[in-house]
């Protein structure tokens, strides 16, 4: 992830140029239906307004998608306050779509499993400690790992890009992975939840195993199934 | 020193009146000097709970509006000393209130020497309720042992937390007193409502007092009579107890526990 430009040896260097990303929500597109993605996409980022305000992204469209009118596709996500920057590499004609929409290409696995550094610690997004109960009605919204010290009422919302963790009881919704990482986890103290989500995959109180109910609890994706197991 | 004391809970209809009425009345009572007003424009019932009905001059908005003194619009109560009341406008809507308005006339308040000032919220979290809370110290959040009073107050703390005087000055929080109002013991037993401990679980605010559901206050509702008055029934001993804490005093909690029926009483389920 530290892939830097080769250092000149001009000393008065103007710049450094990194491709070193601290997270960037990445638009999957699994239909060239653009009318429906972007009807679809809308309710979605309602959840979150101000999460996805003006945040780059992604687009990675794989064969089944295509073809697509990729330039149609990147003018219609800017009146939702998505910026469009790139194609994913591992897109199907990749550099065919990135040179018709004007973006980059960006090679986000290859990122993934390149080691982090010191200096990507840095940048990371700062956690977000909440002291106060979170009532109905109240909506927490955090860029990186979020930490309740207290419950999380009926009808109030919790959304992390990072992790969640809440230390009390969890009544209301929580979105943990907000922007797409699906390695983020949730814990509670109590889990009594309206809804909980990871990376967009959510279950809703009715689907919860009732030997779960009000129990300490740890929420995790596997194999894109949301797991839910009993703390300690 | 004054304290502005706002009776709140998001949820119309679980006894914020009823409340407001017991709890100013209890403190002029004991002596304090004490103004209840109410906040609830275009659908005022204080008046007709304190009883002073047929004595409403000038009112709030008369006030905010300068076409009134405080002096003139304060109705003078006739049966406790110290205890004054400010009627809601019946022909306004919340509109009439602002922010100006009420921190002038909470500010003439405290002038005056009162010790508390008790501001009757109306039902919701729009501009009445959000002013009746903006500049108080303390709140009784008046709950009903039932789900969706439960969730209304808790929504009620959240705004006491972000949306007033206190929070946007980041002065010291709000504090907060739950008060459990229409507790049927025998229903709690039942199931059919909550208990204390599950509405303290949820709200997580230190209680103040527990109401029992009682006759007596839709009588003293009807005699225009705060229910603290009537020192007999269990609600105005309640209440009583309910302002002793508040004072500071301890008191354990009556009223809470299902009452064992008699041997009479189970052979003749009277």
């Amino acid at each position: 992830m530290t892939a830097t430009a080769p250092a000149l040896d001009n000393p008065s260097e103007c710049f450094v140029l990194r491709n070193r990303m601290t997270g960037i929500a990445v638009l999957d597109v699994l239909s060239n239906d653009i009318n429906q993605l972007v009807i679809q996409l809308q309710q979605r980022l309602q959840l979150a307004p101000e999460l996805f305000k003006q945040a780059p992204v992604a687009l990675h469209v794989p064969a089944a998608a295509q073809p697509l009118d990729i330039a149609a596709l990147c003018s219609a996500l800017k009146p939702l306050a998505l910026i469009p920057v790139a194609i994913t590499a591992t897109s199907d004609n990749a550099a065919q779509l990135a040179q018709q929409a004007q973006l980059g290409v960006l090679d986000i696995d290859s990122q993934k499993s390149s080691p982090t550094t010191p200096a990507a610690a840095v940048t990371a997004p700062a956690t977000k400690v909440v002291k106060q109960p979170v009532r109905s009605g109240q909506q927490i919204v955090c860029d990186g790992d979020l930490i309740v010290l207290g419950q999380v009422g009926a009808g109030a919302e919790v959304i992390a890009a990072g992790n969640i963790h809440i230390y009390g009881a969890l009544r209301g919704r929580a979105f943990a992975g907000a922007k797409g990482d699906e390695s983020c986890h949730i814990f509670c103290r109590q889990l009594d939840a309206e809804l909980v989500a990871i990376a967009g995959v959510f279950k809703v109180s009715e689907e919860l195993d009732d030997t779960l109910r009000q129990q300490p609890s740890h929420i995790q994706l596997q194999a894109d199934q949301l797991q839910i197991a009993a703390l300690g | 020193m004054s304290k502005i004391v706002v009776v709140t809970s998001g949820k119309g209809g679980v006894g914020k009146t009823t409340t407001s009425a017991a709890f100013a009345t209890g403190l002029a009572m004991k002596g304090y000097k004490t103004a209840v007003i109410d906040f609830d424009v275009g659908l005022r019932n204080l008046d007709l709970i304190m009883g002073c009905e047929r004595r409403v001059v000038y009112d709030f908005v008369n006030v905010i509006n300068g076409e009134a003194t405080l002096r003139q619009a304060l109705i003078k109560d006739k049966r406790i000393e110290n205890l004054y009341v400010l009627a809601a406008s019946q022909t306004r809507d919340k509109d009439a209130l602002s922010q100006e308005g009420v921190k002038k006339v909470l500010d003439d308040l405290k002038a005056d020497g009162f010790d508390f000032i008790i501001c009757d919220s109306p039902a919701g979290i729009e501009k009445g309720a959000h002013l009746a809370m903006f500049y108080a110290d303390e709140a009784l959040v008046v709950t009903n042992p039932e789900v969706s009073s439960v969730r209304d107050s808790d929504r009620i703390l959240g705004l006491l937390s972000s949306k007033t005087h206190r929070a946007a000055n980041d002065e010291p929080c709000i504090k907060e007193h739950l008060v459990l109002t229409r507790y049927a013991p025998h229903r709690v037993e039942t199931g059919e409502m909550l208990s204390v401990e599950d509405v303290q679980d949820i709200l997580a605010i230190p209680l103040l007092g527990v109401i029992p559901e009682s006759t007596a206050v839709l009588n003293a509702s009807n005699q225009g009579a705060p229910v603290i008055l009537d020192n007999e029934s269990d609600a105005g001993q309640a209440y009583d107890d309910l302002i002793e804490r508040f004072l500071g005093n301890s008191v354990d909690f009556r009223f809470i526990d299902n009452k064992k029926k008699g041997f009479f009483g189970r052979m003749f389920g009277s």
